[in-house]
Parts: C-alpha cells; structure tokens; sequence
C-alpha cells in the first residue's frame, strides 16, 4: 500500500486533454484531500466529465499526470486501473449505466463479484447497500423497470458496496426531479463523510455544488475560480 | 474473475442475445451434422466405389443396395463429399452473422461491465464464454441434426436414392470429437469477431477499418484468380498424364471461393454505388447503409456468388443434357442428380438469404434512432420498405446473376480443356443456357428480396416510433 493518510487522494498535474481539435482540458491541476467533497463545476462543455474521467483513470489524458490514492495513473495498465477503481473507488454517472439484463442485485454486487468475493457475501453486502439507499423496488427487478431516480440510487449502491476511498459522481442528480435529487446527493454526501471518503462531485447545479467543501469552476477547460465553502 | 461469475455474466438474459445464442447454436448444429455426413460418406469401403460389389454390406447389417449411385460411383463420391463441405460455406456465414446480432446493445452492455469493474481480459473471457457456450449446445445437437439429415436423405428417399447409410459408432466418436472442437472454434470467433471493439467503461471504440476493401483484399483476389487460371493451364497437363480431375476441381474450387470472398465487398460496393447515382431518395438512403457497412452485405455476396456459379454450371450441364441426345436412357439419372444439386444451391442461397435478413433486422434495431429521424423528415414507412428491399436487392441479385453468368462458362472452359475438346467453343456454348439461368435467379432474388423487406416491416414501424428520438 503506497497511499498515506494525510497525502492527497487525488493529484492532477497540469493535465491536458482534447477530443479531436476540441480542447478539453488545458492544463489543469488539483488536489483532493482525504474526506473532502469537492464540487467541480462550470457551463456545459466546458470539461468538468473530462476531468473527472481522467481523474478515475477512465481516460488517459494526453499530457500532465494524475496521482490516485498513490498511484500514479500512467504507470498503470488498463488492468491494474480497473483494479484500482474496482476495489477502491466508486463511480455515479449521470443516467446510472446498470448492467442492463442484471437485475439490481446482481449489478450492485458486482464489482465484488469480479473481484472474486464469496457469492452469498457480496449479496448480503448488495442487499444492506439497496436497504440503505432506500430503493423501494424489489432486488430481482431489472434496470429497465426502475425509475431514473430508483437506477440512481442503485448506482450509488454499486458505487459504495466496496467500501471506495474516493467517490466521483458526474451529474448524479441530473437526471432526476428536484426532490430526488435532494435525497440521492444526501444520500451521497452522508455515506463519504461516515466513511471518511473523499467526494469529487461534477455539477452545473450551484444549489448541488453548494454542497461541497469547496468548488472549483472551470471555464474552456481552464480552472476559473476556487471557492473554499466550508 | 472466476469463471462460475463469467459463465454467469455470459448467460444474458435479453431478446437479442438469446436469440444470437440459438443462431449460433443451430447454425453450428447444421454446419456440424453437414460435416459429420461427409465424414460418413468418405469412411464408406471402397468396394462400392468400384461399382462392383452393389450387395457387399457395409457393416454389420447395413446394405449399399439402398444407397443412390451417387455415393456408389467413384467418379461421383467426392463430388458428394465436396457438395456437403460447400454447403456448410453459407451456414457458417450464417454463424459470423449471428455472433454480431445485437452488437450496439452488447456494446453497451460490455461497457457498463467495465464501469462496474470488469478488465479488458475479464470482457473477453465473458465474449469467449457466450460465443463458446453457445457452440457447445450447437455441437451438442450437432448428434440430433445429423440423424435428422439422415432421416432426410437416409431414410425417406426410395431405395436406391438414398445419401446416407445408417449411422454407427464411429459417428458417435465423430460427434463427440467436434463438441469440444466446436466450443473452441465458437471461443476463437466470439474473440475475433468482437477483436475489433475496444471496450472502455463509457463506450465501445471500434477500431477503424476502411469502409473500402484493402490490399489484403487484392492479395486474396489475386491469389484465387491464380488458382483458377492455374486450373486451366494444368488441365490438359493432367489429361496428358492421365491424372484425375478431382484435384483440378479441388483447386478451382478453392480458387473460385477466394474469388467470390474477396469480390463480395467490392460487389455491394459497386452496386451501391450505382444506386447512389439515382434520382430517387429511397436509392439514395440505401446506396448510403451499404456503403456504410459493405463487410457482412458482402460476406453474404461471395456466398451468393460461389451459389450463382453452382447454378450457372448446373444450368449448363442440364441443357447439354436436354439437347444432347447421347446421354440415352442415363438422362434419368443424371437429370435426378443435377436435381439433387440445384436443390442443395437452393438450399445454400436460402441460408444466404437468411443471414441477410437476420443482419438487415439486426441493423433495424440498432438503427431505431437515425430512422426515427428520418421519419420524422418525411420518409414514410413505405420509403424504409422501399429502402431496406433495395438494400437486400442490390445485395443479393448482381452477385447470384454474376456468379450464373461467368460460372457456368468458366467450369465448361475447365472441364473441356481437361478432355482434351475444343475449349472455346465450349465455353461460348455454354454462355446461352447460363444467361437463362442468371436471369431466372436474379428474377427469382429480386423477388425475395421485396418479399424479405415486407417481412420485416414490423421491425420498421417500430424503429420509426417517435420514441425511438430519444432512445441513445
């Protein structure tokens, strides 16, 4: 284990990125603090995704470096990267992206199912999860018979099951009404800060990013302003 | 990942790949009890082939006294044989075709496994485990569709006519050999066939291939058209010598397939090109969905084509034997074995058929939102009808018409300049009766390709449903 406690989760080092000719990213950088909730926000195409899927080593950006929970991202395979998130990061995206023939079940235990936990333990584990996120639909219904808010909350399930040290979360409440989304970011917000996990949080929504310790606002794919909130 | 969790994340449970699972499971099912029958036919004892045994048993109870001249003849046999391994040319076609059904919905799938954790090496353990699984249960009913070809061709047939003798232990074997060699071949394919996708948690990335054929393309032309002209330079070498023909028809046969595969592509190509060329939209839009994915259009093409060929020569053949009048009392038999010939070409070109229609509603599901946008521009129902027929048409009529056309004079060429007769001649004589034939079979595709559109006009009313604009 190379990650300390006190380091920074996340470190992005004047990371460039474009998709074509379209500059995404130019030059960003930041730290994320253990237990920080940080709210990345700013106009639409203006690179917040970007940034956060180069920060989860979704991505590979073309320049610049990215140090997650003390790896650095570059030097790691697509494997070992997968590994990584797999075992110690959680990722929401915006419309849930559930395995769609799985039911809830089975795509919140996944990632422990991949990762070669005991069957009957990782439904337990997948079960408690959808209790506490409050779904209110059976375990075995498929993604396709959920609401936009009910695949949410599954997301968030899946993205906690494992227990992540550092939870990205990409318009989460963008698909869902004004009360949904209130509860799921709750619902977000309160389960980081029990576990002490960091939270990079990607929104154009000011009321969401007021959440945050401290939002940082890009514009054209630069760091326009840093706010610390609390 | 262990692999009870990838058998587990094989088993989709949607429409789409249930129904690849059983293309995939019957179609090798089909190929494998057609290989099966030709193992059986060439284990056959030779005695028979010599003609001069016709009461010799075969084994144990089994008599040839039952089995049609065909398979008793030794000119004739590997005819059979070879006949059988064609045939499972387009079912395998079929396969390929069926390994990509669903591929926009699989992609989608595959990707939201990698968001949830799932490596590169985990995905292509599940692809290789939902492609192998399924060849598994086709090598499994491999055994039940090789009895169901013999009770087709073995039993029902009157005595004297039938292809097949009662199947035996060694068949057993046989299948039990090709349940696992199926499973590998369905592994490797599932690999290749999704080779090409880069999966990645947000989407798939398919790596870019040229809509155009490449050299490798040239090359596979190039070297299937050697073979063929090496055939008719060998020809009279071999009559010289006094050699058989089997291993010149071997050889153009060979050659004649590398010839079609590699041509299919850039038939479709050509022809979508010509419809790119009218004035009406309909031929426009279809000039466009073929010239966007040429590559299984045209894998369905050079089966087509290699079928043309069969036709073309059968067509020859069979006028030779209705205006010649040596062939006497034998015209019976000869005539019932051309029958049976144009029956197996029938069957092939349906089979082709097939994987055309299942790749065009395949396509339809995948394509629900850029046609619901076209609906909504103003190309009606009957417009995509009209679209999706020219798109089957233009796929499937020039390659049999081409293939009838220069087949038939082509095999005539060869099989003269093997005698030792009059060459040219022969092929321009045959030129006649294979235009027949290219006309009866493009008349008789064109009109299956509408009928095949209309069938799938289900499928279009429901991918121009308005809620298909929102559909990702």
């Amino acid at each position: 284990m190379t990650d300390q406690p006190t380091a920074p989760v996340l470190e992005m080092t004047a990371v460039e990125h474009a998709y074509r000719r379209t500059v995404a990213l130019n030059g960003v950088s930041l730290a994320v603090e253990p237990g920080e909730v940080l709210a990345v926000s700013g106009p639409s195409g203006c690179g917040k995704s970007t940034l956060l899927h180069a920060a989860a080593g979704i991505i590979r950006p073309q320049s610049g470096s990215v140090r997650l929970l003390g790896h650095d991202l570059e030097g790691l395979d697509e494997a070992a990267r997968t590994r990584l998130r797999r075992r110690r990061v959680g990722i929401v995206l915006q419309f849930g992206q559930l395995v769609p023939d799985l039911p809830v079940i089975e795509n919140v235990a996944l990632p422990l199912l991949l990762d070669g936990h005991d069957r009957a333990a990782a439904y337990t584990a997948a079960a408690a999860w959808l209790d506490r996120v409050g779904l209110d639909a059976d375990h075995d219904t498929p993604p396709a018979e959920l609401s936009g808010g009910q695949a949410q909350r599954v997301a968030v399930a899946r993205a906690l099951v494992t227990g992540p040290a550092v939870i990205f979360a990409d318009e989460p409440t963008g698909s869902m009404d004004t009360i949904g989304g209130e509860h799921l970011l709750e619902l977000l917000l309160g389960a980081a800060r029990e576990r002490g996990a960091a939270l990079v949080l990607v929104t154009h929504d000011n009321v969401v990013a007021a959440h945050a310790d401290r939002e940082l606002r890009l514009r054209d794919g630069l760091v326009e302003a840093e706010a610390v909130l609390r | 990942m262990k692999p009870s969790i990838a058998l587990a994340l094989a088993r989709s449970s949607s429409a789409a790949d249930r129904w690849r699972a059983l293309l995939i499971a019957v179609s090798t099912a089909i190929a494998g009890g057609l290989l099966l029958a030709a193992l059986h036919i060439l284990r056959l004892p030779a005695e028979i082939a010599a003609g001069a045994a016709s009461q010799m048993p075969l084994s144990g109870s089994q008599q040839d006294v039952d089995l049609a001249p065909y398979l008793t003849d030794s000119g004739l046999r590997p005819g059979v044989v070879i006949g059988a391994l064609l045939l499972t040319v387009p079912v395998l076609a079929l396969t390929v075709q069926a390994l990509r059904v669903g591929s926009v919905a699989r992609d989608r799938r595959m990707a939201s496994l990698r968001l949830a954790g799932a490596t590169p090496r985990d995905i292509r353990t599940i692809a290789a485990a939902e492609a192998g699984g399924a060849a598994i249960a086709g090598g499994l009913l491999t055994g039940p569709a090789y009895l169901f070809l013999w009770l087709l061709v073995g039993v029902l047939p009157p005595p004297g006519m039938r292809m097949l003798t009662t199947p035996d232990a060694l068949d057993l074997l046989a299948w039990a050999l090709l349940v696992p060699l199926a499973a590998i071949a369905g592994a490797l394919a599932g690999a290749v066939v999704h080779g090409s996708a880069v999966v990645e948690p947000l989407d798939v990335r398919r790596r870019e291939r040229p809509s155009e054929p490449g050299r490798a393309s040239i090359a596979v032309l190039m070297a299937g058209g050697a073979l063929v002209l090496a055939g008719i330079v060998v020809a009279p070498l071999l009559r010289r010598h006094g050699a058989g023909e089997l291993g010149l028809l071997v050889m153009a046969m060979v050659g004649l397939l590398l010839v079609a595969f590699a041509a299919g592509p850039r038939l479709v190509l050509a022809c979508a090109r010509l419809l790119g060329r009218r004035h009406a939209s309909e031929a426009l839009l279809a000039s466009r969905r073929l010239r966007a994915d040429p590559r299984s259009a045209g894998r369905v093409a050079g089966v087509l084509v290699v079928c043309g060929v069969a036709l073309g020569i059968e067509g020859v053949l069979v006028a030779e034997l209705l205006f010649d009048t040596g062939f006497g009392d034998d015209s019976g038999f000869y005539l019932t074995g051309h029958a049976m010939a144009a029956l197996a070409v029938l069957v092939a070109a349906t089979v082709a058929l097939l994987t055309l229609l299942v790749g065009a509603a395949d396509s339809l599901l995948d394509a629900r939102r850029p046609l619901a946008t076209l609906a909504a521009l103003g190309v009606d129902e009957r417009g995509l009808v009209r679209v999706l027929a020219l798109q089957l048409s233009a796929t499937a009529v020039p390659p049999i018409a081409l293939g009838a056309f220069l087949g038939g004079p082509l095999i005539a060429l060869l099989v003269a300049l093997s005698n030792g007769d009059q060459a040219l001649g022969a092929a321009v004589r045959a030129f006649p009766p294979s235009s027949v034939t290219a006309l009866v079979a493009a008349l008789v595709l064109a009109i299956v390709a509408r009928v095949a559109a209309r069938l799938l006009r289900s499928l279009i009313r429901a991918a121009v449903d308005p809620e298909n604009l929102r559909v990702a």
